[in-house]
């Protein structure tokens, strides 16, 4: 149940706002692309631009272990979910990922122009180009659509060991 | 203040300045103490002073609980003229819950609830001032692009002779019908607003009727709106300016969260309040008419363009809307001043053409509904003023009436202290004329009017007290 959930707002087209913390504590935010979950609904991967890693020092073949936070957000409605988790591992982004990753962005791109009328020249420039995936283990879920009801706990993906 | 940006660019607020027209919600990301992230949207960033930034506290309390634990937050602001994007760290210094910024981004944030019925729930809890450490370019287009998105700049800022035309022209009006023709079509011919609203306050103060329009597809002459709903509601009951200039994005957050109280049991359904006007608006400014210090009724521009008023047009329009105002109460004062005329004496009745097919006028006395073939026509003040006058049209063979006497009627219910009986006869007549019906009400001179019918009638009173 959760995990339908969580797959319908992080589908093609959706935002996907990261956060991540620096080894000093501060927090930075960014943008990823092409969020899927994994069939067990404890795995997800996305593709990150290799320069939103940076600060946290990570490059691919690292598995870093820390934590991060992703909300998915519908375009049309800001209906949000957030995962919490950790960032296990970066790799090479396959070709399967570029697909999907190419299929999210257009998606995304297509939303904001119906949506917000944003003129689509101007929205090339959130084509990410090189890209690396990122593999999240989901710990918690979190509702993030804006109003009374944020940041209430949507409860573990999945019960039972890692 | 200026920070390092990337590849030794140095970025200034400044330099962002239109990533805080709220054309794209603000994103902030923050820590707990332990290293754990959250990221949320945000309804409203405002730029304070060259080195600070002011968010809006609504719903952050997870983001509240880290910034006890962890003062460091990171923010992307998107400029909505292209799309261009910065990754601002900020550090929380204060909250503030009073003064001009506090102020300024209640105005937002009251702007979202009046558009979408929330004016009981969605309130501004504080502004968090945070002080600018970084301003990193996260997405830039270098090159011809690079320009604004957006598809025209802003308005021309409105000249002073063209104000003066138009004020020149509502000072030559006599009646209220031609006022409020001559102000639409001067707002559009001179200052350049294609599409506006003019509405008037009711008897009771607590509703505004639109009485003249221009732009639309519908004149929408008689749409009500409450006192304090909606951005015209609010203008009216604060008696201050209220200019909009991104009401696609706003209308969508405050939908959002809308529907979250919903579904938290926190507001009923259904309580939305339809927005009269563009169904593409995207920049609105609705402007008090007032007159010896009361609210006389509400002047409203729009436009589809985002950002398209500026503090000017809110100047110019302030100035009409107080011509406006003035005209409006001194037409009233006038007709309530005249004496009463004497009843010109009721000729030959016309009688409508043969062919012509009957006319159905249905009434409802609880409250004055009318209907004319089973379309709903006017209610209230208006709908008892018409069938008055056509009760008399069909008793009595009257055709030619002055204010003063129909004023006098007591079936009108009118109120002594504030009777506004011009202008409703005014919209009478405006509601009458856009359904091209067989009753017409003309002007025949100052106070005096006749009641032209091209069908015959069939009069029914439904639950009539009488």
């Amino acid at each position: 149940m959760l995990t339908e959930q969580l797959r319908g707002l992080v589908a093609e087209g959706t935002s996907i706002l990261v956060g991540f913390v620096e080894a000093d504590g501060r927090p930075y935010a960014t943008r990823a692309y092409g969020f899927t979950v994994h069939d067990d609904g404890r795995r997800a991967r996305m593709l990150l631009r290799p320069t939103d890693l940076a600060p946290l020092g990570i490059a691919v073949g690292d598995r870093p272990g820390v934590p991060v936070a992703v909300t998915g957000a519908v375009v049309r409605t800001l209906d949000s979910v957030q995962v919490k988790g950790r960032l296990v591992a970066v790799e090479e982004a396959t070709a399967e990922d570029l697909v999907h990753g190419h299929h999210h962005v257009e998606a995304f791109i297509d939303a904001v122009v119906a949506v917000d009328r944003f003129p689509r020249r101007h929205m090339e420039r959130w084509r990410p180009g090189d890209v690396v995936a990122c593999v999240v283990v989901i710990d918690e879920l979190f509702s993030q659509t804006p109003g009374p009801g944020a940041g209430a706990a949507l409860g573990p993906v999945v019960e039972g060991p890692q | 203040m200026t920070v390092q940006g990337v590849g030794g660019d140095r970025l200034s607020l400044d330099d962002i300045e239109r990533c805080f027209q709220g054309h794209v919600p603000a994103v902030l990301a923050t820590a707990s103490a332990d290293g754990v992230p959250n990221i949320t949207y945000l309804s409203r960033v405002l730029r304070v002073d060259a080195g600070r930034v002011a968010l809006s506290n609504q719903f952050l309390s997870k983001s509240a609980r880290n910034l006890a634990e962890n003062p460091t937050a990171s923010l992307l602001l998107i400029d909505g003229d292209n799309q261009d994007e910065y990754r601002l760290t900020v550090v929380y210094e204060r909250t503030e819950r009073r003064g001009q910024v506090f102020e300024q981004m209640r105005a937002d944030v009251d702007a979202i609830a009046a558009m979408t019925g929330m004016q009981d729930v969605f309130r501004l809890q504080a502004a968090d001032i945070y002080r600018v450490e970084d301003i990193t370019v996260l997405r830039r287009h270098e090159g011809p692009d690079a320009s604004r998105s957006l598809p025209e700049g802003p308005r021309a800022v409105p000249d002073v002779g063209s104000l003066s035309d138009l004020c020149l022209r509502l000072s030559r009006c006599g009646d209220l019908d031609t006022l409020v023709r001559v102000a639409v079509d001067g707002l559009a011919g001179l200052l350049g607003h294609e599409h506006s609203l003019l509405l008037l306050l009711d008897e009771e103060g607590t509703r505004l009727f639109t009485i003249a329009s221009r732009g639309y597809d519908q004149e929408g002459v008689g749409a009500e709106v409450p006192m304090g709903e909606g951005l015209i509601g609010m203008a009216a009951a604060q008696g201050r300016p209220i200019k909009v200039g991104n009401l696609r994005q706003m209308t969508k957050y405050g939908e959002s969260v809308r529907r979250a109280f919903e579904e938290s049991g926190g507001i009923g359904p259904g309580h939305e309040i339809p927005m009269p006007g563009l169904a593409r608006a995207d920049s609105r400014l609705a402007v008090p008419a007032m007159a010896l210090g009361q609210v006389v009724g509400v002047v409203v521009v729009e436009s589809d363009r985002a950002a398209e008023y500026g503090d000017e047009d809110v100047a110019a329009l302030q100035v009409v809307a107080s011509l406006l105002a003035s005209a409006v109460e001194s037409i009233r004062a006038e007709e309530r001043a005249a004496p009463v005329r004497a009843v010109v004496a009721p000729g030959p009745r016309p009688e409508p053409p043969a062919e012509a097919a009957r006319t159905h006028v249905r009434f409802f006395p609880v409250d004055g509904s009318t209907f004319l073939d089973g379309d709903y026509l006017i209610k209230g003040v208006a709908g008892r003023i018409l069938w008055s006058l056509l009760r008399q049209h069909t008793e009595e063979g009257r055709v030619d009436f002055t204010n003063r006497e129909v004023r006098l009627d007591p079936s009108l219910d009118l109120p002594d202290f504030r009777d506004n009986f011009e202008s409703r006869l005014i919209l009478l007549k405006r509601r009458l004329d856009e359904r091209a019906a067989a009753i017409r009400i003309e002007k025949t001179g100052r106070g005096r009017f006749r009641l032209d019918v091209a069908a015959p009638l069939h009069l029914e009173s439904r639950g009539d007290p009488d």
